[in-house]
């Protein structure tokens, strides 16, 4: 991201006063509208999270080399964290600590995000991870986020559009006791779409089978609404 | 010489009275019209003595007149008098008038109009002999009473007229409205009425309209009050009755001829009978009671005259029907379902007398028929009324677009694009190419503005701009145009209905034609001198005549081909002899060969004719019929070999060849379509051919091969349809930043019109698409933000 000079000075000059990182400094400078003085106030004011036990849970499983956690590390921390690969629960944990990709995670997304919400040590992860699976046993605006962020999360380097082979996983993952129809959602995937899947078709089911439960026999489907085709072609299919 | 009594006495207002009271009376029983009345010398005596009256100062006596008659001025009196003269002469009119109303009073019907009229003459020429008489006292004593604010006094014609109203008509109204609505009940009913001057009695009422404020200015209240409201209470009543009578025991159609003669009659009597200013009135009553009142059930003929084409009778019904404020709104539905069917209906009987493929001339003047057939309706039965041209245009647009031939109810037309635009680009060709046939020239002229026509309305009109585009490519590379002027008025009608854009592509062509033709000239030139060069150094140049066509690629809808061809030896010379002549021209120029586009003539010479047959034919037909040159039987695998030719194109020409006879399949004699080849099967050159004709064409379209094209067509219009979305959609979000979905899709259908009609579904796969490539993001569900 290029910044004119003149903000990058007065980052630097908050981050000098508070002895806060760049983020903050430059997150609290663009919520005062680059005031430096109340900004700096307000970083004094707020409460400083302690990263360091995030960090150590962190070193713990990296790799020494890359300071990521790599594959076998994230194996390792996922069993340690009592989750199987298999579940979603796994995905809100992505979520959270802003994994990149999947098998990956790295040090300042990992640190900041456990520390957020009181991640500091793997015990208290594991309880976190409870609350998690919990919130994610109904189609709400939390799982939504986690939903979204999935699609993302699922590609790979060069990647533009969703294999559907792993989409169909995911949802299967994901959606699975969430979503009635999920079965004919997949077949109708795989025997008739039979394409990859775009971010908007990943992003639009969810839209629709919230509209599908409201409106069960989709007689109020306008499929000259806003619709991506992918869910057009559904209702047709739902329908025939 | 009548012997005029003496002036009176000046200050002797009794004497003076009677003096002139015997003259007044003289005047309004004299016929003064018809030629009796007054001597100029007892005229003078009249007006003398009123002066002399007027003039004569007594002072008491102008203030007792003056209290007299209500003026109530002592401080002014002398001045003027006249007062007492006025309203004695007020007094005699009244009683004069009273006695004549009373003789009035037993008479009715068109007697008492009679003696009205006779009343009316007399009176009224006799006011105005009086009026000069007192117009000494008008300018004097009824000038300074009505400066003075007294507007009860005026002149003393008006007050002739207002006692006239006072004392004759008021009294007599009734009656006289009467006797009056008696004689319009008799004109409507055609009845004769006589001598009565109908129009002499409305006008006295007219005149007897006066503002005792402004008596010059045109007062029509008694004229409204008296005769207008119950005249149109009378015509209401006449009409309303007529027409429900009418109804029961005529047709609607013999309705609507009375109805409009009717109104034609009642227009005649307003401008002979009434006030110009009662006409609006007066014909809106009539427009009620004949047709506002019955308009459903004129409207309900409409479709069986439609039906009938009853050309007139629908004239009549538009005629009455816009007369009355949306009362002709009901019908342009049904005219237009009714066009629409036609056009429908029109297009299934061909369908169903169809046995092969549909022939676009057929078609096309099919449509035009059935347009051309109610354009002419609208342009004289609805004498050209924009509404009915506009139900007329929609009708047409949905029946040229969609038929049972043009959108068949078939599994295999799912997509159910029109093929009316391929139909007419095949019907301009036609008319476009050499036949044998030739048309007139405004005959051509009339059939391509036909097919203008029926292109205004095409929804999908890029369909038909890449089929006309491929035609007269073809045209063109095979010189097969008949008119060069006819193919530049029509490219010029598409430019003027669809602008510059639409026919860029067409003039490029004709272009690359010209400069072709320049070219084909010098190359032909430089063959010459080569033979020549060739003859004198005793060789042969091998040199074959050649007109190359050179076109821009991408202008031109050929598709080159995969044919494998390889080009047969006796060519090659002349192949060289180009790519060096033009390569030498056009330095850095990429030469293709579009071989399935060429075509040639050779000789062939059997056993049985000397001169040889001439034979035009395609460059792979020609190829294999030079490789009988050296061998009388060819399996399909040597000419496969030889010509290098895909099994496409080999078999596709060779049956061309089979069906001609130059070759046959050895052993087989019957129909060489039923014939499968295989690599082995042995073609021989038929040595006993046998022809009257000597120039024979055996080229001709390999079907695969059209079917193929076909296909191509149809794709590169949806290409360059969702290219024409794409570009849309990026410009309008562009433009807009964000837009709501419903937004979006509804600029695109606008900016799409004059092009084709977008499918909703069509444009959603484009944004799709774009919000894929991330040019448009999805910001809320059905709001999209530009992004690029």
């Amino acid at each position: 991201m290029v910044r004119s000079d003149w903000r990058a000075q007065e980052i630097r000059r908050v981050m000098t006063f508070t002895g806060s990182k760049e983020k903050t400094a430059r997150d609290a400078l663009e919520k005062f509208d680059w005031n430096v003085e109340v900004a700096i106030d307000h970083i004094l004011n707020t409460p400083q999270v302690d990263l360091s036990g995030a960090s150590k849970v962190f070193d713990k499983y990296r790799n020494a080399d890359s300071d990521e956690i790599d594959l076998d590390g994230t194996i390792q921390y996922i069993t340690d964290l009592g989750l199987s690969l298999e579940e979603p629960t796994v995905l809100a944990v992505a979520m959270t600590a802003g994994s990149p990709s999947v098998g990956t995670f790295t040090r300042k997304p990992f640190v900041e995000g456990w520390a957020a919400i009181g991640g500091d040590t793997l015990p208290a992860q594991q309880k976190l991870c409870r609350s998690f699976a919990e919130s994610m046993t109904s189609l709400n605006a939390d799982f939504q986020k986690i939903y979204k962020f999935t699609y993302g999360f699922l590609l790979q380097e060069g990647q533009r559009v969703l294999p559907q082979e792993t989409a169909v996983d995911y949802w299967r993952l994901l959606l699975t006791g969430k979503y009635e129809h999920l079965d004919k959602w997949l077949s109708f995937v795989t025997e008739k779409y039979k394409r990859n899947i775009s971010r908007d078709a990943w992003n639009m089911l969810y839209e629709f089978m919230l509209f599908q439960a409201k409106d069960p026999s989709l007689e109020s489907y306008d499929e000259d609404g806003a619709w991506p085709s992918v869910i057009d072609e559904y209702v047709e299919f739902l329908k025939e | 010489m009548v012997n005029t009594p003496p002036l009176p006495r000046a200050d002797d207002i009794d004497a003076t009275w009677k003096y002139i009271e015997d003259g007044v009376g003289q005047v309004l029983r004299d016929d003064l019209a018809h030629g009796a009345g007054l001597s100029s010398q007892m005229y003078m005596n009249l007006y003398s003595a009123i002066h002399n009256y007027c003039v004569s100062r007594d002072s008491n006596r102008s203030v007792s007149l003056a209290s007299r008659g209500g003026v109530g001025s002592s401080t002014r009196g002398a001045q003027l008098i006249g007062a007492d003269l006025y309203y004695k002469l007020k007094g005699f009119l009244e009683s004069h008038l009273s006695s004549l109303e009373a003789e009035a009073q037993p008479m009715s019907g068109g007697n008492l109009l009679l003696y009205y009229i006779k009343c009316w003459d007399k009176y009224t020429v006799g006011a105005q002999y009086i009026n000069h008489i007192f117009n000494y006292l008008n300018r004097h004593w009824v000038k300074r009473e009505r400066d003075d604010g007294r507007k009860n006094v005026v002149d003393v014609n008006t007050m002739c007229l207002c006692a006239w109203k006072e004392c004759f008509f008021d009294p007599l109204e009734k009656k006289v409205i009467d006797a009056l609505l008696e004689q319009f009940t008799r004109l409507r009913n055609g009845e004769s009425t006589g001598t009565i001057d109908i129009r002499k009695v409305v006008y006295s009422l007219v005149s007897l309209g006066l503002d005792q404020l402004d008596i010059k200015r045109v007062n029509l209240q008694v004229y409204e009050q008296a005769f207008l409201h119950p005249f149109i209470q009378h015509t209401k009543d006449y009409y309303t009755k007529e027409s429900a009578l009418f109804l029961q025991e005529n047709t609607v159609v013999d309705y609507n001829r009375k109805a409009e003669q009717r109104l034609a009659e009642e227009k005649g009597r307003v401008d002979v009978y009434l006030h110009p200013s009662s006409e609006q009135r007066v014909i809106e009553t009539c427009h009620e009671c004949l047709i506002a009142d019955h308009a459903e059930v004129i409207r309900s003929e409409f479709g069986s005259l439609l039906q009938g084409y009853r050309e007139d009778d629908i004239r009549r019904v538009h005629v009455l029907l816009s007369k009355v404020d949306g009362a002709l709104d009901p019908i342009l539905p049904v005219f237009e379902s009714y066009v629409k069917q036609e056009g429908e209906n029109a297009v299934k009987q061909l369908a169903k007398d169809l046995t092969g493929t549909v022939d676009a001339s057929t078609y096309v003047d099919t449509l035009i028929g059935v347009y051309e057939r109610y354009v002419h309706l609208v342009e004289v039965a609805f004498s050209n009324h924009t509404s009915l041209h506009k139900v007329l245009d929609a009708a047409c647009l949905a029946f040229i677009n969609k038929n049972a031939i043009a959108t068949p109810d078939s599994p295999s037309n799912k997509s159910r694009d029109s093929k009316t635009p391929e139909l007419l680009a095949s019907y301009c060709n036609t008319l476009l190419k050499k036949t044998t046939k030739t048309t007139e020239d405004f005959d051509l002229e009339a059939k391509l503005e036909n097919a203008i026509v029926i292109f205004r309305f095409l929804e999908e009109k890029d369909a038909f701009q890449k089929h006309y585009t491929r035609n007269l490519a073809r045209r063109l590379v095979y010189n097969s145009s008949a008119s060069d002027d006819a193919e530049r008025s029509m490219v010029n009608k598409l430019k003027n209905e669809c602008g510059m854009e639409y026919t860029g592509k067409l003039n490029k062509m004709f272009q690359d034609i010209s400069v072709s033709g320049e070219l084909q000239e010098e190359f032909k030139e430089r063959v010459q001198q080569k033979r020549q060069d060739a003859a004198a150094s005793g060789g042969e140049a091998n040199l074959v005549d050649f007109s190359p066509t050179i076109i821009a690629e991408g202008c031109w809808p050929l598709p080159s081909v995969k044919d494998g061809f390889r080009l047969p030896n006796d060519l090659t010379k002349t192949y060289e002899a180009f790519t060096q002549y033009y390569q030498a021209k056009h330095q850095g120029r990429k030469l293709k060969w579009l071989w399935n586009f060429t075509k040639g003539d050779v000789k062939i010479h059997t056993k049985g004719s000397k001169i040889g047959y001439s034979v035009t034919a395609s460059i792979y037909q020609i190829a294999i019929l030079l490789a009988y040159n050296d061998a009388d039987v060819l399996s399909v695998a040597d000419l496969q070999e030889i010509t290098g030719l895909s099994n496409t194109y080999l078999h596709g020409s060779l049956h061309l060849i089979l069906k001609s006879k130059f070759l046959l399949v050895e052993g087989v004699s019957g129909d060489p379509k039923d014939v499968e080849l295989t690599p082995e099967t042995r073609i021989v050159f038929n040595q006993d051919f046998k022809s009257k004709k000597i120039r024979i064409n055996i080229n001709g379209v390999i079907k695969t091969e059209a079917k193929a094209e076909a296909e191509e067509t149809k794709k590169a219009i949806e290409e360059d349809r969702k290219w024409f979305l794409q570009a849309t959609i990026v410009r309008v979000m562009k433009a807009r930043k964000t837009l709501k979905h419903t937004a979006l899709v509804q600029e695109t259908i606008v900016q799409s019109k004059k092009r084709f009609h977008p499918k909703i579904g069509e444009i959603k796969k484009v944004i799709d698409d774009l919000i894929e490539r991330e040019y448009l993001t999805r910001i809320e569900q059905d709001k999209y933000e530009y992004a690029a």
